[in-house]
């Protein structure tokens, strides 16, 4: 491709014709010390909070602290290239970022500046990185599901549209994991996804795009990095950013699914930021406002009222903790803020248990009126049941005889665990986690060896899929009936029965 | 701004804020005895004096040398030679040992002087030297925008190629040459990319 500099050169001639001087009047200030990414100004006197500042050579920061003789600018650039005594501008305008569809599909850094070199982004339109999130007359309930394809979440935390679903846990227990495989779940549902990546390490964020790519799920997805080496301004701007290019979407009838990974190392960038700024350290040494830092963000995660189109952004936000110490402040204002968490837990990670979901303090708050019908009528009881397991587990290590009810139990408990194992990037469609929740559930894998249960479910969904089509189409026809599922004279519950017993008749052990 | 602090290195707000405080007390005994004008230009003097001479500068704001010492080498030094009322306010200051503040105290003591006086201090670049006709004709235009008087001073850039550029406060008019090279730069790459990006085939060369 080649492209004429004639024709450059004539729209530029038509600009140059076209221009009016005038005098450019502004606020300017001189920087007294800049260093670790922020800066101390003089002079600046009427500029706002949160102000867009252009430093020479066009580095951006923002005012950030307004005292009585100076102003504390974090700086969003190549700070080295900044010194003492650099007249400072204030640009009168707030931060913002480039929205739209040319953002699908990229790697962008928080400013919306491309790293994938895949070229510039294309996109006229902007957002502003900071809003005041909808309030309640601009929205309405969770009422539809945003499934994770995840066997355990899907039926014991339900999530839905417009809902903030914290992933907590120590490292390596898989919290990317289940986010990851979230997004990988939306194909072709429409949802928007944005993978935030703050102060995590180029080569993790270089393997979550890879495998993105792999199952085709950069076609829908935008990430946004600002890994461990950017300086802390940019990771601590990174999730209003990311949530701006959401909002887009949202306020255009769309549904997005960001991801916050992860707000711990936010929270750190953000303390970094007050102490240099010698904001005063409350607990942990974390600034007062740490709790707003959090709410403001997740609060923009929401479900827009019919009269606004309905839109949605559904937020996993991560945290991790140390050493499962989940009363940290971190976690517990996270906690909070969110709908409910799904804490994961080393021991059960290490026992084989993928996802390592502990059951018991798992929870979703409101994601239960976006449940699909038919799951509700399965999974309802599902929590209490493995949480009475665990309990009962802990009893029988003690080596006492067992009545036949308590092993029956028991021998249930552990197929159970067995049938929400669930490999990494394979998410599954809510019907087949109906299916085979029902099935164990409801004692049709109770003959089957404990160890032969993966194999029995992955026969039986081929089984499904192929010979008895008829009985995956009549379920996804009805899972939103309220009567499937429920009782064993529902036409569509006597079909999946049918079906159990047929194929269970033809698996060998 | 030309009053500003000339700070070393450092930006101390704490000295910044003890010269507002020292400034004001200075400019109400002053205005108390009528002698505002006198008092600020002995007291600029006064400074003048200990910045260009390190060995005073030094011995006045050093933690060493007590109190009482330094109200005696300022009776010393400045008694007779500047009104009692600033010799006495010197000697206040260095028994507070507050020495180090002064050029703060000055950079303060003239802003409110200025505010006072309804006046304001505005800087003038040129690429060029201009004519004293060119500035007063400019000071007079810029006192009756801000409704004030203006105290103007020039300075010679030649980066900026040509116009002027006025600053007052901290409130920057520029007119400079090289700001509008930038801004038809920035304008000119804004609007040849967004054609580019709408209409890709018309720069499509053969």
């Amino acid at each position: 491709m080649k492209i004429s500099a004639d024709e450059i050169a004539s729209v530029i001639q038509q600009e140059i014709a076209q221009y009016e001087s005038e005098i450019d009047i502004s606020e300017v200030g001189t920087v007294l010390e800049v260093g670790d990414g922020i800066a101390r100004v003089h002079g600046l006197t009427n500029v706002a909070a949160g102000e867009m500042v252009e430093f020479p050579g066009g580095i951006i920061g923002l005012a950030f602290n307004l005292e009585e003789n100076s102003v504390g600018v974090i700086i969003l650039g190549d700070y080295l290239k900044i010194n003492e005594g650099d007249q400072v501008k204030a640009l009168g305008t707030l931060l913002s970022v480039p929205v739209g569809d040319a953002v699908v599909g990229r790697v962008l850094d928080p400013l919306g500046n491309p790293l994938d070199g895949k070229g510039p982004v294309n996109s006229s339109e902007t957002r502003p990185v900071e809003i005041i999130a909808p309030g309640v007359a601009e929205r309405m309930p969770v009422h539809e599901p945003m499934q994770t394809g995840i066997k355990a979440v899907d039926a014991m935390t339900p999530i839905g549209r417009g809902q903030r679903e914290l992933v907590i846990g120590d490292r390596k227990t898989g919290k990317t994991a289940i986010a990851i495989d979230a997004i990988i779940n939306q194909k072709g549902s429409g949802v928007k996804c944005f993978y935030v990546a703050v102060g995590q390490k180029d080569s993790s964020v270089a393997g979550v795009i890879k495998v993105l790519e792999e199952n085709g799920a950069m076609d829908y997805t935008t990430v946004i990095v600002s890994g461990a080496s950017a300086p802390a301004p940019m990771q601590y701007i990174a999730p209003y950013a990311g949530t701006a290019m959401a909002e887009h979407f949202m306020w255009n009838k769309g549904h997005c699914l960001v991801v916050y990974d992860d707000l711990s190392k936010q929270a750190v960038a953000y303390r970094e930021l007050s102490l240099l700024m010698r904001r005063p350290p409350g607990r942990e040494a974390y600034p007062g406002d740490v709790f707003y830092c959090h709410s403001r963000l997740l609060e923009r995660s929401s479900k827009l009222s019919e009269e606004l189109g309905g839109g949605s952004i559904t937020s996993l936000p991560i945290i991790e903790t140390l050493e499962g110490e989940v009363s940290a402040y971190i976690p517990t204002n996270v906690i909070s803020i969110t709908d409910g968490q799904i804490y994961l837990q080393p021991d059960l990670f290490f026992a084989g248990v993928r996802p390592a979901m502990n059951a018991g303090i798992s929870v979703s708050r409101v994601g239960g009126a976006a449940q699909v019908k038919a799951m509700k009528n399965v999974a309802g009881s599902l929590r209490l049941d493995l949480a009475a397991f665990r309990e009962l587990e802990a009893f029988a290590q003690l080596g006492t005889d067992l009545d036949p009810a308590t092993q029956a139990r028991l021998d249930r408990g552990y197929r159970m665990v067995e049938l929400l194992k669930q490999p990494q990037y394979k998410p599954l469609n809510v019907v087949d986690q109906i299916m085979v929740i029902y099935a164990g559930t409801n004692g049709f894998i109770d003959k089957v060896p404990v160890n032969e249960v993966g194999r029995w479910e992955a026969e039986f969904l081929d089984f499904v899929h192929g010979k008895r089509k008829d009985v995956w189409d009549n379920l996804d026809a009805n899972k939103n009936n309220g009567d499937a599922m429920k009782k064993a004279d529902n036409e569509t519950t006597k079909l999946v029965r049918e079906a159990l017993e047929e194929f269970n008749q033809s698996f060998k052990a | 701004m030309d009053q500003e602090v000339k700070h070393a290195t450092v930006f101390d707000s704490d000295q910044q804020q003890l010269g507002k405080v020292y400034a004001q007390a200075l400019l109400g005994f002053a205005q108390q005895a009528e002698a505002v004008d006198s008092l600020i230009e002995e007291f600029d003097a006064v400074v003048d004096t200990v910045e260009s001479t390190p060995q005073l500068k030094l011995a006045l704001e050093s933690p060493r040398i007590s109190g009482a010492e330094k109200e005696r080498l300022v009776e010393k030094i400045f008694g007779g030679k500047v009104s009692q009322d600033l010799v006495n306010f010197l000697k206040i200051v260095g028994a507070r040992d507050r020495f180090d503040c002064l050029a703060a105290i000055r950079a303060g003591a003239q802003r409110l002087h200025d505010e006072m006086a309804g006046r304001v201090q505005a800087t003038l670049t040129t690429a060029h030297e201009v004519d004293d006709s060119v500035r007063l004709k400019l000071q007079a235009k810029l006192s009756t925008v801000l409704g004030k008087e203006v105290g103007l001073s020039a300075k010679v850039d030649e980066a900026i190629i040509g116009g002027m550029v006025v600053r007052v406060g901290d409130t920057v008019y520029d007119g400079s040459v090289v700001n509008q090279l930038d801004r038809v730069r920035a304008k000119a790459v804004k609007r040849t990319t967004d054609a580019i990006r709408q209409e890709i085939g018309t720069f499509m060369a053969e």
